[in-house]
């Protein structure tokens, strides 16, 4: 009975490959961009919580080319002043309490290599000029929290959607000593359940 | 008061068609629940095929058809890795530690897999359960071969039995690894994932079978003997995947970036939890049609009840006009009549919550050995609460049915004789 099933599975499957594309970039090649779909990963590990966003810039500046005008290049940094803090962006709960450790904010394919005080270390290989990116500009934010107490890290609430208007979706993966799961959250339904996962 | 208990009265009054309702609403609330219950015990089965893995890594493709081939060994890898990344990956200062999986041949139809004896320490499933052995121990020699639990019922293997590796994965095959022949070192305890359907044997075996092979088949005069073969150096220059583990789960997001960068060779590293789910949602529709097909069922029995409730309304004419007589209302006869469907319904729901746990606490463990799926027995959860309780409302609801026609009867047509 098992058997069928999973042959079942695997014929589906291997129709949904299609769309099973992965959203990372690499030479040459480019990854996912959907517009209004942004990818947040959290591993926990004892104390420490590793945040990654990875968000197109029309979800959140509206545009995805190099900052011509002011406004562009004030809505880039406003963007960014947002971004650097997570805590107001991704509610975790209070009984958790979580501090910001570290922020590094990059905007890949934009201009946006010229911030000293931003670590971009990790960021070298990630140079690509707006052509490399398919002239799609892409946030990438990387957050180090510390959380006293990681038990009660049993939900987050999305204001994220509050404060861009362009973001509609975004995909959660969570990674915990005890589960790995992946999640949808939406401007319709701001907040996740972590239930379980902690 | 006096409404439930006229309603219990005649119910108990005409208690065998009653209780035949009851049982009939019992079927199905704990069909209803039942599917719950095996529609999550199969989703936690499927999510509890691999843990403690933290990244999988193979060539390039979609996440899904790794995870298909690696973990479920479903279809076959596009392309193989290099056993050159896999040491690159594996000294990385994050990585703990690499098993590495070479799959392509079978014997009678299960896949055979070369492995490092790591595999049995790391890989884990049902939240971090590990492979125990039933029998015999892992592979030590080079011919040795471990089996599942199914590959053993199936083909009556026991420790010590002599097996032959046939080349490909079908389960007929003509070319046959007849030279070379493993032995059975050990076999695993039922596990309820695809490990049970899998022969084992070490990476370098697999090498060995093929040292003489040109072009998938074996070349004439040339064969080299199992004796010589030990003798060779046979280490892998190439495998189809690798399960990873991480020294820190904070890691993971990063060395998954890595790995996918990975600028010498086209590979993808894929998180099994996080595929797992992007897997399950697929059949997510025909979970769906599950509750859809009970929904239905419950909602035939509570069809039938209020069948039962108008038959019976015609021999109960009489009956309804002398409580009129006495003094009741129509809206009493109505909420008598209401209040007895509902009390049907509210024992049919008791009744088949019972039944199902009483068989759930009967079969939970033949269906976790039969099948590997592990029904869990909780309370029920508050949306299955919310659903028995809507159940009891529809039934109430439904009562209303029969309790409108015998409403707008009038007191005289119930005295009137009908010839």
């Amino acid at each position: 009975m098992r058997m069928h099933s999973i042959w079942a599975l695997a014929a589906i499957a291997a129709l949904a490959l299609v769309s099973a594309v992965h959203a990372e970039d690499e030479h040459r090649q480019l990854g996912a961009h959907v517009h209004g779909h942004g990818t947040l990963s959290i591993a926990v590990e004892d104390k420490r919580v590793a945040m990654e966003l990875e968000v197109p810039g029309m979800d959140l500046v509206g545009f995805e080319h190099v900052a011509e005008t002011k406004e562009q290049k004030v809505a880039i940094e406003n963007a960014k002043a947002k971004l650097a803090k997570p805590l107001a962006l991704f509610k975790l709960p209070a009984s958790a309490i979580c501090s910001v450790s570290q922020v590094k904010v990059a905007l890949e394919g934009g201009d946006d290599h010229d911030d000293g005080d931003e670590d971009h270390a990790e960021h070298a290989n990630a140079k690509y000029d707006e052509d490399e990116r398919g002239g799609h500009t892409e946030f990438h934010v990387a957050y180090t929290l510390d959380c006293a107490k990681p038990a009660n890290l049993t939900s987050i609430a999305f204001d994220y959607f509050k404060a861009f208007s362009g973001a509609n979706e975004l995909t959660v993966n969570v990674v915990t000593a005890k589960a790995q799961n992946t999640y949808e959250v939406s401007r319709d339904k701001p907040a996740l359940d972590l239930g379980g996962m902690m | 008061m006096i409404v439930p208990r006229l309603a219990l009265q005649s119910l108990l009054n005409r208690a065998l068609t009653a209780s035949l309702t009851v049982l009939a609403i019992a079927f199905s609330v704990m069909l209803l629940l039942g599917v719950e219950k095996v529609r999550t015990g199969a989703r936690q089965s499927f999510a509890d095929t691999i843990s403690g893995t933290d990244l999988i890594v193979g060539a390039r493709n979609g996440g899904i058809q790794l995870l298909l081939y690696s973990v479920f060994r479903i279809g076959n890898a596009t392309n193989n890795i290099t056993w050159k990344s896999l040491e690159d990956i594996a000294k990385h200062p994050d990585v703990a530690w690499v098993v590495p999986l070479s799959l392509g041949d079978s014997h009678h139809g299960f896949r055979v897999l070369g492995t490092t004896p790591d595999y049995f320490k790391h890989y884990k499933y049902r939240h971090g359960r590990p492979i125990t052995f039933a029998q015999g121990e892992p592979f030590d020699d080079l011919f040795d071969a471990v089996i599942g639990a199914d590959v053993a019922q199936a083909l009556e293997y026991k420790a010590g039995d002599p097996i032959i590796v046939a080349h490909g994965t079908g389960s007929i095959s003509f070319v046959e690894h007849e030279d070379k022949p493993f032995r059975v070192s050990g076999i695993l305890e039922k596990t309820g994932t695809p490990i049970d359907r899998t022969v084992h044997v070490s990476l370098k075996a697999i090498e060995a079978i093929h040292v003489d092979w040109k072009q998938g088949i074996p070349m004439l005069g040339e064969t080299v003997s199992a004796e010589d073969v030990r003798a060779m150096s046979l280490k892998p220059t190439a495998v189809t995947a690798a399960l990873i583990g991480l020294k820190s789960k904070i890691a993971t997001f990063r060395l998954q970036r890595m790995i996918n960068e990975y600028p010498e060779e086209p590979l993808s590293a894929i998180i099994p939890g996080l595929t797992l789910q992007e897997l399950w949602q697929l059949v997510g529709t025909a979970e769906t049609a599950l509750s859809v097909v009970s929904a239905m069922v419950v909602a035939t029995a509570l069809l039938g009840m209020v069948t039962m409730i108008l038959t019976t309304l015609n021999e109960r004419r009489r009956e309804m006009a002398i409580l009129r007589s006495v003094g009741a209302r129509p809206a009493t006869i109505l909420g008598l009549l209401a209040t007895e469907a509902g009390l049907l319904t509210l024992a049919g729901v008791i009744l088949g919550a019972i039944l199902l746990y009483a068989a759930l606490a009967v079969l939970q463990p033949y269906v976790d050995r039969a099948y590997g799926l592990h029904l869990s027995i909780n309370p029920p959860t508050y949306r299955e609460w919310i659903t028995l309780g809507a159940i009891v409302l529809a039934g109430f609801l439904a009562g209303l049915i029969p309790a409108a026609r015998a409403y707008r009867q009038s007191l005289a047509d119930g005295m009137m004789v009908r010839t």
